[in-house]
């Protein structure tokens, strides 16, 4: 009987590892860490079904012009089945499609896998550049070991001996962040002008993610600042912020406000579950989600915000300027870019939001980013990068695509 | 007929109470009345649903010493594999009731068919499949679920309470009155033994698995009608789902001398969700919160551990008593012969 089990398991091992083996073998969105996006293989990211037609604007810019050089661009994110990871994907395989370069996708995991991770997919010795949001000195060792140069986006380390060794790799070329801090203090700050001083906020686990801290940061010293509003609890759990509503609800029913680090379905079916959806409280959060604009319209959400991945575009721009001539924008690299996100303060400007920022159309097209890249705008600077960032407002999206989106 | 020690059950009672009523006490002095509100204990109370129900289903398996790592990972694919099919099939509220059921019961049928064959240990066996559990919605349905508010209100009063009601003659019916529940603990106590009087443990410990999955289904529905969305996870991050259920195990399991399980998990999670509540109406930092929680659970599992040791020390004491008096009475008598 022993024997005969130990058979069916060598069997049943054998078949894992056949099977393991044919499935990592080839290019299928199955394999372990990558998912890989080929230029010709345009998916329905790519926008086809819109009257301004995108598609056909990127083919005339990649064929209007010599022919540019084919780069293997790699993406770390940690998933892209949410909403940011689709829209991240599908801004970085539109250049992508425009600049004749091939999109590499891979969910980059955390802590120790991700190094391994990172080695599995450099190994192959064919990605010319990787952007990354996340990334520690381990990951640039690798990366510096495969002579493939990063930029970072949405996100930079904030210890200062995680930016001395980043910084300290000739491959790193810097990085583009959002600002965390001011959308943690906007968003109190919006409170605040909405009538609330006596409000909850319902964070990140501490230390988890620079941006959230950053984000908790800004609260603080709004209310440093404004010391008549006051806090009535806070909470940072991982992910659980929904469960805090109940307890905060119950706790304190003098509450008029509540800011969250980020916005979700799951917070907003707590807050209609606890009878807070009459208006009596408002909230304010980060991240745009599908009943956003439901809670913009019936006037419990005073402030919100979005548009994150016109940011891992502008990071792209950097890394292709580095690699199509060998220019360098940042020249401090400890230092990043930082832009502000797309805020929204009334359902009009929501759904100008969706209009245009959703991904029918990228936030910027492909002869914007142009004027991002020295091989083709000779004049552009860092100077011009930190110019181009404080106009990244819904209104300066709205003037440069409004005849571009129709109704 | 054994005639009933009202005298035990009192006592008993009044042991199991102890802990909870003495938290509220506490936390309504300490929070000057905010935590002592009808509000505040029918909200403590229905947060403490879903990790009640997780915690009979850990308990099914915790009796024959096994730990099922793997109960947050079962839940998370069961919502979003009951979710999207239950919005595919057009079949609503009980289409997600039924396909929860059905996904959980598959998922620990698997996990007791492995653990009989394989023979590894249930927490290694249990973190394995935890992973694949968290992994496999994600090849069929990469985005998660999302459910419309119509098909989350098992979630809300008073149909979660009636769920819980449900399901607690359930577990009390299986666990006390059924042959099932009797071996179970019988199993639990002696395995040796058990087996040497003719009970099967892999049949039984299969059917912990299944049974269990019951339990964890109707978490799973009421999980996924709570929070209306659910996302793929990895990396062990499906653990959270249950660890609110796992605090109040441990603390279950000292009640349980006092009490029947059944209550005991009861009062044991509920403690455990009015812990946390309290830290939150008497202002603490989320951190001390964490502290306090950690070194709280850790005293109760230190008094549970060492329950046995005063009483020892109690009888060893009365025992070297009689011996000198024993001694004394000896060295007299020989004394006076003399």
């Amino acid at each position: 009987m022993l024997k005969k089990m130990k058979k069916c398991m060598a069997f049943l091992l054998i078949l894992c590892m056949a099977v393991t083996a044919t499935a990592c073998g080839g290019n299928t969105d199955n394999s372990a860490a990558v998912n890989e996006n080929t230029a010709s293989s345009t998916d329905a990211n790519k926008n086809t079904d819109t009257d301004t037609n995108t598609g056909s604007e990127t083919d005339e810019n990649a064929a209007s012009g010599e022919e540019l050089p084919r780069f293997k661009i790699l993406f770390a994110y940690q998933q892209y089945e949410d909403k940011l990871g689709g829209e991240f994907k599908s801004a970085i395989q539109y250049l992508c499609d425009a600049y004749n370069c091939e999109a590499v996708f891979y969910e980059s995991g955390s802590g120790d896998t991700a190094v391994g991770n990172l080695e599995s997919v450099l190994t192959a010795g064919d990605i010319d550049g990787l952007i990354s949001v996340g990334f520690d000195t381990a990951r640039m060792e690798v990366a510096s070991k495969y002579n493939v140069p990063v930029v970072l986006a949405c996100g930079f380390p904030s210890v200062e001996a995680e930016v001395s060794g980043i910084t300290s790799y000739d491959l790193f070329l810097g990085g583009v962040t959002d600002s965390d801090y001011r959308a943690g203090y906007r968003a109190m700050e919006s409170l605040y002008e909405a009538g609330c001083r006596q409000v909850t906020y319902s964070g990140l686990s501490a230390g988890f993610a620079k941006s959230h801290d950053d984000r908790t940061k800004g609260v603080m010293d709004f209310l440093e600042a404004n010391p008549d509003m006051i806090l009535l609890a806070d909470s940072y759990t991982m992910g659980k912020a929904s469960e805090d509503i109940p307890t905060f609800n119950a706790s304190f029913p003098e509450i008029e406000g509540m800011a969250f680090t980020s916005m979700s379905d799951a917070l907003y079916n707590a807050i209609e579950s606890e009878d807070l959806a009459d208006g009596s409280v408002k909230i304010a959060g980060v991240d745009i989600s599908s009943k956003t604009g439901e809670f913009f319209e019936r006037g419990i959400q005073v402030w919100g915000c979005g548009g994150q991945y016109g940011t891992a575009m502008v990071s792209w721009a950097i890394l292709y300027n580095y690699l199509i001539d060998g220019t360098r924008i940042i020249s401090d690299t400890t230092t990043p870019i930082e832009r502000d996100y797309l805020e929204i303060t009334t359902y009009e400007e929501f759904e100008d939001f969706v209009k245009y920022v959703g991904v029918s159309l990228p936030v910027y097209d492909a002869e914007e980013i142009k004027e991002l890249i020295h091989y083709f705008n000779p004049d552009i600077t860092y100077e011009g990068y930190l110019s181009h960032a404080e106009n990244y407002t819904l209104q300066d999206i709205i003037e440069r695509h409004g005849d571009k989106i129709n109704d | 007929m054994k005639k009933r020690n009202w005298k035990r059950i009192i006592i008993n009672t009044i042991i199991s109470l102890i802990i909870p009523v003495g938290m509220f006490l506490i936390f309504a002095v300490l929070s000057k009345g905010r935590t002592a509100t009808v509000k505040m204990f029918v909200t403590t109370f229905r947060q403490s649903i879903i990790p009640i129900i997780i915690c009979w289903g850990l308990m099914l398996n915790m009796s024959v010493g096994m730990m099922n790592f793997s109960a947050g990972a079962m839940m998370l694919c069961a919502g979003i594999l009951g979710g999207n099919l239950a919005q595919m099939t057009g079949t609503g509220i009980p289409g997600v009731l039924v396909f929860c059921l059905l996904v959980t019961l598959v998922e620990g049928a698997i996990t007791g068919f492995l653990y009989n064959k394989m023979r590894v240990p249930c927490m290694v066996l249990t973190i394995g499949m935890m992973m694949i559990w968290e992994s496999f919605p994600k090849l069929i349905f990469s985005s998660g679920v999302n459910l419309p508010s119509s098909m989350t209100l098992l979630a809300r009063s008073p149909y979660c309470f009636i769920l819980l009601g449900v399901m607690f003659v359930v577990f009390h019916m299986l666990y006390n009155k059924t042959a099932f529940g009797h071996n179970l603990r019988a199993i639990g106590n002696n395995q040796a033994i058990a087996n040497s009087v003719g009970l099967d443990s892999d049949k039984i410990k299969f059917a912990s698995f299944v049974f269990g999955a019951i339990f964890l289904g109707i978490a799973a529905t009421l999980y996924v009608s709570e929070r209306g969305e659910l996302r793929n996870v990895q990396f062990m991050a499906s653990m959270t789902i249950m660890m609110d259920g796992f605090m109040g195990m441990f603390l279950a399991l000292f009640l349980s001398k006092y009490c029947n399980m059944s209550v005991a998990v009861i009062i044991g999670s509920f403690s455990m969700k009015m812990l946390s509540n309290g830290f939150v109406a008497i202002g603490l930092s989320a951190r001390t919160r964490d502290i306090m929680q950690g070194l709280l659970l850790l005293v109760l599992l230190t008094i549970s551990a060492n329950a046995g040791v005063f009483e020892r020390i109690k009888t060893n004491k009365a025992f070297a008593k009689s011996a000198d008096d024993e001694y004394r009475k000896i060295q007299q008598t020989g004394k006076s012969i003399q």
